[in-house]
């Protein structure tokens, strides 16, 4: 895993001994739940206990420059102190702060501190940014430390910190006023919680969810697990534990797929086909790029006023303004009759399909009707995926793949027959939009291929980054397009994480 | 400091929820056994909270913070 997308090991805390008085005091009180910051500051000041350890610690973490200070958001709304914690790191050694309450909504039942250490792990934490576009272009090229003001179980600062790594924001360390400063499992205790879990029969698929818990968390974990013995807690004990691990993946899917969509954004490119300087010609400009016209349907293209035109390549959306209503007509019309007829690869092919959600019902024969994203979506969704067998096909050349929903298993059998396919084996119908962990086995020429659109996406989309790169180090083509601003020499789809 | 006073000032209904409700629930989140309202209604009390600048999202920004 990269820098940044682990759980910090330790974090720096101002006090390890939580003093139980002190979560007593009417101070604490003030300053944790009524919001009042003047007194959290006062308990920041007095509780923080310096050593010239600590501050070596924090002056390595805010050494650079890009470090910046989200506060962990809350749940009662009302906690101040580590927005006092964050001010008096500010002051001392000078990053930037964000008040996480303000950036993030947490949608929890219930506020942490009111749960048993031992149960919060079945409770967890929630955080979706209120604005994705705003919060992930301030953090662009940050490096994010999380300031909380007390550690018990580590648990909210861990979620908070994966949800901020699936957003693509890497986090480099935890400050917290009060607490236990080890946070990250360790290998003994990962160890120790995979036996007790093999010895209870509970197979968890993805590792990355005991890579992601804090060591306190795992040994409550593994000392529930100790306690269960009969047949049925074990059952219970290991459905409550599956259904954690999977509604963790699904908001991780959810968040990475605000980051995609962020980055998609980010390297939308402008052409302007109206520049004199360019040498322009739609055969050209369908040439250089043989994506399709992702945001407009076919039978609205001519009553539209407008000169531009959304296109799909490799993964990028690209923008281009054209010179006249008539050239922009022209081109998407092309566009979508030679579609993606230049794919010349599976990926290309899966790609494609994958940015256009196509989606083709069928009946008992292929009666081509195609419904484009914005109306197919909501079709897609409502549909049963038990019930119906959905495949992608192609032509033999790989060009045209689209998604088929065959209404039965027989006709999808019977067309698999005649046709060479890419089959979708593992594709569920609310996944679709979410296409980041889709695999797809596909039939090519009789072999079979598995390929992760994540990693598709990710190839293609630094392949052809660096191919631009190389091209613009070169003379100009001739037939050359205003050159886009683009962020996208800088991006970092950091789909591997 | 009273944190649940409703303002005058405030609408009857946000997101579709009396904002009574939603500060029941605000109310309910941080007393043990915690709310059992949906998650609508949740996030439309955290909505609310921020735009009317209750709790924390009231503070004033200090120095060295960041606006997003």
């Amino acid at each position: 895993m990269k820098e940044g997308s682990l759980l910090p090991e330790k974090a720096v805390v101002g006090k390890s001994t939580i003093d139980p008085q002190l979560l007593d005091s009417s101070d604490w009180i003030q300053a944790k739940s009524f919001g009042d910051l003047d007194t959290a500051l006062k308990i920041v000041n007095s509780t923080w206990i310096s050593s010239t350890k600590k501050e070596e610690d924090l002056k390595r973490l805010f050494k650079d420059p890009m470090t910046i200070i989200i506060t962990q958001p809350g749940t009662s709304g009302f906690n101040s102190l580590p927005i006092a914690l964050a001010k008096k790191l500010h002051d001392e050694y000078g990053p930037e702060f964000i008040n996480g309450d303000k950036v993030f909504i947490s949608s929890h039942s219930s506020a942490s501190k009111l749960i048993p250490s031992y149960q919060r792990i079945f409770e967890p934490r929630q955080y979706t940014p209120k604005d994705p576009k705003k919060l992930l272009n301030a953090l662009e090229n940050r490096n994010v430390v999380i300031v909380e003001d007390i550690l018990t179980t580590g648990g909210s600062v861990a979620k908070f910190q994966k949800t901020l790594n699936h957003l693509g924001i890497p986090v480099r360390g935890v400050v917290s006023l009060l607490g236990n400063s080890r946070l990250r499992i360790d290998e003994k205790t990962s160890q120790t919680l995979r036996s007790a879990l093999t010895d209870k029969q509970i197979q968890i698929k993805d590792s990355s969810f005991i890579e992601g818990m804090t060591r306190t968390e795992a040994g409550f974990l593994i000392r529930s697990l100790n306690q269960v013995k009969s047949e049925k807690k074990i059952k219970e004990f290991s459905d409550k534990f599956l259904k954690l691990v999977d509604s963790e993946k699904s908001k991780a899917d959810k968040l990475k797929s605000i980051r995609f969509d962020h980055n998609l954004k980010n390297i939308t490119t402008n052409i302007n086909t109206s520049d004199n300087t360019s040498n322009f010609s739609h055969k050209e400009l369908l040439k250089q790029f043989s994506g399709q016209v992702i945001e407009n349907q076919k039978n609205k293209l001519d009553s539209q006023k407008e000169k531009l035109a959304i296109i799909a390549f490799q993964g990028m959306k690209i923008r281009v303004e054209f010179s006249s209503q008539k050239d922009r007509g022209q081109f998407i019309k092309n566009s979508i009759f030679s579609d993606i007829a230049k794919v010349t690869h599976i990926d290309d092919a899966l790609i494609a399909a994958t940015l256009n959600n196509t989606i083709i019902k069928s009946g008992k024969d292929i009666n081509e009707t195609d419904k484009r994203l914005s109306n197919s979506f909501d079709q897609f969704k409502s549909i049963d995926p038990e019930k119906h067998s959905f495949m992608m096909l192609t032509k033999k050349d790989y060009s045209k793949p689209v998604i088929f929903d065959l209404k039965s298993h027989s006709a999808r059998e019977a067309v698999l027959k005649q046709i060479d396919v890419l089959r979708i084996e593992d594709l569920k119908a609310t996944r679709l939009n979410n296409f980041n962990n889709i695999t797809i086995k596909a039939s090519r020429e009789g072999q079979i291929v598995t390929t992760n659109i994540k990693d598709a996406l990710r190839t293609k989309i630094l392949s052809f980054q660096q191919e631009q790169k190389a091209n613009m180090s070169k003379t100009p083509d001739p037939h050359q397009v205003k050159k886009p601003a683009t962020k996208k020499d800088n991006i970092d789809m950091g789909l591997s994480r | 400091m009273e944190k649940y006073t409703i303002e005058s000032d405030w609408p009857d209904n946000f997101e579709g929820f009396p904002v009574k409700e939603l500060f029941t629930v605000l109310k309910e989140i941080n007393s043990p056994g915690g709310t059992k309202a949906p998650e609508s209604k949740i996030i439309a009390m955290r909505h609310f909270i921020h735009k009317y600048k209750i709790g924390v999202h009231g503070l004033k920004s200090q120095k060295g913070e960041i606006a997003i």
